[in-house]
C-alpha cells in the first residue's frame, strides 16, 4: 500500500503545488478579504463576488435600500445619476455580474428578501439574447455566484476556480505577468490591463482609461476599434425565445418580493449594440409579470443603439446612456412606449 | 451522492483511510462501517429515505432465515410469496401507484366515466428498483437451494445496502457479493490501480461526454415541435451517446469503488455499442438486469411455455422486455419501449439465431463490411428506440418520430450550443475508438498490458485534462437514478 499512496501523492503532486500556489497567491481575490477589490487588480475578477463580498461587508452601516441588478452594462447606470431621480433616503448598491442571468438576479433578491433587507427602489436591466440564456449557476470562474448569496456549494466554487486557474494558458500568462510586470497582447482575456475603480460604497464601476482615452482622443478612439464596431443588419433579426418555464417562476418571485416591498422598480431591456429585440413572446412575458408602464424597452433601432460613440465596444454603453435613459424613465414613465 | 461531486471525494477519503488502515483487522468492524458507510450515501440528500432500506433489510433477512429452516415446501413456498409481494408490492406501491391511479382515471373519463380517485404524495425511495431486485433474488436463491441464508445481520444489512451499486447498480446478486463480505478482504496493489482506472473512465465518460451531449439532447427534447428533423435526429444519436456514458460511465464509477474496497462487483457494460443485433445489445447493455431477468423472469416463462415452440418464445420474450420497460419507469413510453424491443427479438426467435455470437476476435482489425452494416443498423434501431425512453408522453414520441421520418430530416439542421455538441462529438468517438480496441478488456482504460510508467501516466493526465476543460460541471445527476 506503500507504493500506491506513494504513486498517488506523486501523480498529484504537479496539481497539489500549482494548488498551494493558488491559495498563496489568490489570483482571483477569493480567498481572502479586499478592503477594495479593484486596487492593484491585474486579473479579471468574478464580478458577482465582488459585488456580494462589498455589499456583505457595507450593508449593515449604509443599509442598502436601492438596487441596480444585471450585467456588466449596469456600468452605465451610475448611482449618483440614479439618486437625481429617488427619495433622499435612498441608499444605492449596483449589485451586479458578469454575464448577469435570470438565475443570478433571482438569487440576489432571494437573499434580500430572507436578510430583510427592504428593497424601496430597483432596476433591473436586461440584455436581449444574454440574461435568459440560462435558469441555473454557471461553471466558470468570471459567472460562478457567491455561495452565500445563491445558497450553493463552497466546495464546488472554489473547485470551478481552481479548475480554470489550472488552464495552461491562464498559469502561462499569470506568471508571465507576475514575473515580468508588464502586459502584452496575448494576456487579453486573462490579465486586466485596465485601470479600473469598483467604488467600495455604491459598487460602481468606472473603466478610467476608457473614459480618459474617449475624452481625449474620441475619434482615434473609434478608429482604432473600428473592427470591434461590426456593421449591424439593416433589419436585425430578433432572438428566438429564450425564457424557460423555470426563469418565469423566478421573476414571479421576484415580482412578489417587489409587491411586499412596495418597491418602486424599473425594468429596463438594454440597448445593444447589435439591434437586436428580444422575442416578442419573452418580452410580453415580462411584462405581464412585472406590469406595461414597468418594463421599457430600449432594444432594436433607436436613438441610443444607431451611434457607435454611445458605446466602449460592441457590449457596453456609456454613462451618458445611461443617464439619459433614467431620465426617460422616471420623467416620461409610462409614456415611453418604443423609444426610436 | 453523486460519485462525481467534492463531497464524495472527501466522503470516500475518510471512509478508505478507516476502512484498510484503521479497521482492516476485524471484519465484523470493517462491515460495519460499510453499513454506516452506505446509509450516509444513501441518506445523503434526504434521511428519511432510510427507513424504508432498513425496513427492507430487516424484513428479507429475517425471511430468508425462515424460508431457509423451513421444513415443508408448502411453507417454504408461502414465506417466498410473501417475500415477493413485499419487494413487488413495494416497488409497484412507491413507483408505479400514482402512474395507475392517472391511467384508471384517464381510460374512464374517455368513456364517459368520472372516477377521480386521487393520487398521493408519495416519496420514492432512492434505487428502490436495484435494492428490491436485491432482496428479491435473494430469496429466490435460497428458495432454490442456491445459497443458504445467512445468520450475520452486518453482512446482509450491508449486502441490501452496499453503496457502490446501491443507487444506479450494478445489481450484484447474493451469491457473488456475500461471500465476499463474509470473508476478510486483503488489499491488492493491481486491483486498486484498476479500481482507479476504472473511476477515471467513468468519470470521463460522465463528466466530459455524458454531460456535454445532455445539454444538446435537452434542448433537442424541448423543443422539438420547432426543430427539423436533421436536428433530432442528431439529437437521438446523442442521447444514445449519452445515455450509454452516463450509464456505464456510473457503473465504470461503482465497479472502480468497489475494486479500491477490495470487493469485485458484476459487470454491467461489455461494450453494447458494437453490438450486432438486438440480442447481443441486451446481452452487454446493462448485464446485471438482463442476467437477473432472464433468470428470474424470461427462463420461467419459457419453460412454462415451451410446448408452444417459437411462439412460446416469442411470448416469454414480450412478456420479459415489457417488465424491463416498466421497471425503468411508470409510463407508458417504458412500457412500449420494452414491448417494441421484445419485437425486435421476434426474427432473431424466428430464424432460431437469438444465441449466435460475433466470433472477430482480431482486436486492432476493423469489422467487416456486413460487421459494420449490422452494428450500424441495431445502433439505429437501438437510437429510434430511446425515443421513447426520453420521452414524457407516447403523443410527443410520436410528433418526434413523425419529425424525424418527414422530408425536415434531409434539411440543415440547427444546431444550439455548436461548441458543445462538436465536443460530445469528438469525444464520443475517442471513446468509440477506445472501446473498440480494447472489446477485449474489462473497461476502456484497463491499460496494464502498457508497460511504460511514463505512457501509462500520460494517459491518465490527459484524460484528467480533458475532463476539467472539456467537462460540464454542473453537479448533474445520473440519468438511472431516476429509476
Amino acid at each position: 500500500m506503500k507504493k500506491f499512496i506513494l504513486n498517488l501523492f506523486f501523480f498529484f503532486l504537479p496539481f497539489l503545488i500549482i494548488i498551494f500556489t493558488f491559495i498563496i497567491l489568490d489570483p482571483f481575490r477569493i480567498i481572502y478579504k479586499y478592503d477594495d477589490y479593484s486596487k492593484d487588480m491585474h486579473v479579471i475578477s468574478n464580478r458577482d463576488f465582488v459585488s456580494s463580498e462589498m455589499f456583505i461587508k457595507h450593508n449593515e452601516k449604509q443599509q442598502y435600500n436601492s438596487f441596480i441588478f444585471g450585467a456588466s452594462v449596469t456600468l452605465a447606470f451610475r448611482t449618483n445619476s440614479w439618486k437625481k431621480h429617488l427619495p433622499s433616503t435612498a441608499s444605492p448598491y449596483v449589485f451586479d455580474a458578469t454575464g448577469e442571468t435570470t438565475y443570478g438576479i433571482f438569487t440576489k433578491v432571494k437573499y434580500l428578501d430572507k436578510i430583510g433587507t427592504i428593497i424601496n427602489n430597483c432596476i433591473i436591466v436586461i440584455c436581449p439574447g444574454n440574461t435568459f440564456t440560462t435558469d441555473k449557476d454557471q461553471n466558470s470562474h468570471l459567472q460562478v455566484k457567491h455561495p452565500a448569496i445563491a445558497g450553493t456549494s463552497w466546495a464546488n466554487f472554489y473547485f470551478t476556480f481552481v479548475k480554470d486557474y489550472l488552464n495552461p494558458w491562464f498559469l502561462k500568462n499569470y506568471f508571465q505577468f507576475l514575473i515580468t510586470h508588464k502586459y502584452v497582447s496575448s494576456m487579453s482575456g486573462y490579465i486586466e490591463n485596465r485601470r479600473i475603480i469598483y467604488d467600495t460604497i455604491s459598487n460602481d464601476i468606472t473603466i478610467v482609461d476608457q473614459e480618459e482615452e474617449i475624452a481625449n482622443h474620441p475619434k482615434e478612439y473609434y478608429v482604432k476599434r473600428k473592427n470591434i464596431f461590426f456593421s449591424r443588419d439593416v433589419s436585425p433579426a430578433p432572438w428566438p425565445r429564450q425564457l424557460s418555464a423555470r426563469q418565469i417562476e423566478m421573476y414571479k418571485f421576484i415580482k412578489t418580493v417587489f409587491d411586499k416591498n412596495k418597491t418602486n422598480y424599473k425594468v429596463i431591456i438594454a440597448p445593444m449594440y447589435d439591434q437586436r429585440k428580444m422575442d416578442s413572446n419573452d418580452l410580453k412575458t415580462v411584462k405581464q409579470i412585472f406590469g406595461n408602464e414597468y418594463v421599457f424597452d430600449f432594444a432594436g433601432k433607436n436613438i441610443f443603439t444607431e451611434k457607435k460613440e454611445n458605446y466602449y465596444e460592441h457590449q457596453h454603453f456609456r454613462p451618458m446612456v445611461g443617464d439619459s435613459i433614467l431620465k426617460l424613465i422616471y420623467t416620461k414613465g409610462s409614456e415611453i412606449s418604443d423609444v426610436k | 451522492m453523486l460519485f462525481n461531486s467534492f463531497t464524495f471525494f472527501i466522503f470516500f477519503f475518510v471512509f478508505y483511510f478507516l476502512y484498510w488502515l484503521i479497521l482492516n483487522r476485524n471484519l465484523k468492524v470493517q462491515n460495519i462501517l460499510l453499513l454506516i458507510g452506505g446509509y450516509v450515501f444513501y441518506s445523503w440528500t434526504d434521511w428519511r429515505l432510510l427507513f424504508y432500506l432498513i425496513f427492507v433489510s430487516l424484513f428479507n433477512y429475517l425471511l430468508g432465515i425462515y424460508i431457509g429452516k423451513a421444513k415443508s415446501e408448502k411453507n417454504k413456498k408461502l414465506l417466498v410469496a410473501i417475500g415477493l409481494v413485499q419487494g413487488i408490492g413495494g416497488l409497484v406501491f412507491f413507483k408505479y401507484f400514482n402512474f395507475f391511479i392517472t391511467s384508471f382515471n384517464e381510460a374512464f373519463t374517455s368513456i364517459g366515466i368520472h372516477l377521480g380517485w386521487q393520487t398521493l404524495q408519495l416519496i420514492i425511495p432512492l434505487g428502490i428498483s436495484f435494492f428490491t431486485f436485491r432482496t428479491i433474488s435473494y430469496i429466490l436463491d435460497i428458495n432454490k437451494g442456491k445459497i443458504e441464508a445467512t445468520t450475520d445481520w452486518v453482512v446482509y444489512f450491508t449486502y441490501v445496502s452496499y453503496f457502490p451499486g446501491l443507487l444506479s447498480g450494478p445489481i450484484d446478486r447474493a451469491g457473488t457479493l456475500i461471500p465476499q463480505l463474509e470473508k476478510r478482504r486483503s488489499w491488492d496493489y493491481n486491483q486498486s490501480v484498476n479500481g482507479l482506472r476504472q473511476i477515471l473512465w467513468g468519470l470521463f465518460k460522465k463528466i466530459a461526454i455524458a454531460d456535454n451531449c445532455g445539454i444538446f439532447t435537452t434542448h433537442i427534447f424541448d423543443n422539438f415541435q420547432t426543430l427539423p428533423g436533421s436536428s433530432l435526429f442528431i439529437g437521438s444519436i446523442l442521447f444514445t451517446i449519452q445515455l450509454y456514458a452516463d450509464f456505464s460511465g456510473y457503473s465504470d464509477m461503482a465497479i472502480g469503488v468497489s475494486s479500491l474496497l477490495g470487493i469485485k462487483n458484476t459487470k454491467n457494460f461489455e461494450f453494447p455499442l458494437f453490438a450486432q443485433n438486438i440480442a447481443e445489445f441486451w446481452r452487454k447493455w446493462h448485464i446485471s438486469l438482463t442476467s437477473w431477468m432472464t433468470e428470474y423472469v424470461y427462463t420461467p416463462l419459457s419453460i412454462t411455455f415451451r410446448d408452444y415452440g417459437k411462439l412460446g418464445a416469442v411470448l416469454a420474450i414480450l412478456i420479459n422486455f415489457v417488465i424491463i420497460g416498466m421497471w425503468h419507469g411508470a409510463n407508458w413510453t417504458f412500457i412500449i419501449f420494452g414491448f417494441v424491443h421484445g419485437c425486435l427479438f421476434v426474427p432473431l426467435i424466428l430464424r432460431g439465431t437469438i444465441n449466435s455470437r460475433n466470433k472477430n476476435k482480431n482486436l486492432m482489425k476493423l469489422p467487416t463490411w456486413s460487421g459494420l452494416f449490422r452494428m450500424s443498423l441495431t445502433f439505429l434501431l437501438v437510437t429510434l428506440s430511446f425515443i421513447l425512453f426520453k420521452s414524457d408522453s407516447i403523443s410527443n414520441a410520436l410528433l418526434f418520430y413523425k419529425k424525424i421520418f418527414s422530408i425536415s430530416l434531409f434539411s440543415l439542421p440547427e444546431l444550439y450550443f455548436l461548441k458543445t455538441v462538436l465536443t460530445a462529438f469528438v469525444l464520443g468517438a475517442a471513446m468509440i475508438i477506445v472501446e473498440w480496441v480494447q472489446r477485449d478488456k474489462e473497461f476502456g482504460l484497463q491499460i496494464d498490458g502498457i508497460k511504460q510508467k511514463h505512457v501509462r501516466w500520460l494517459i491518465y493526465y490527459t484524460i484528467v485534462f480533458v475532463i476539467m476543460f472539456f467537462g460540464v460541471f454542473e453537479n448533474n445527476q445520473f440519468i438511472y437514478f431516476n429509476f
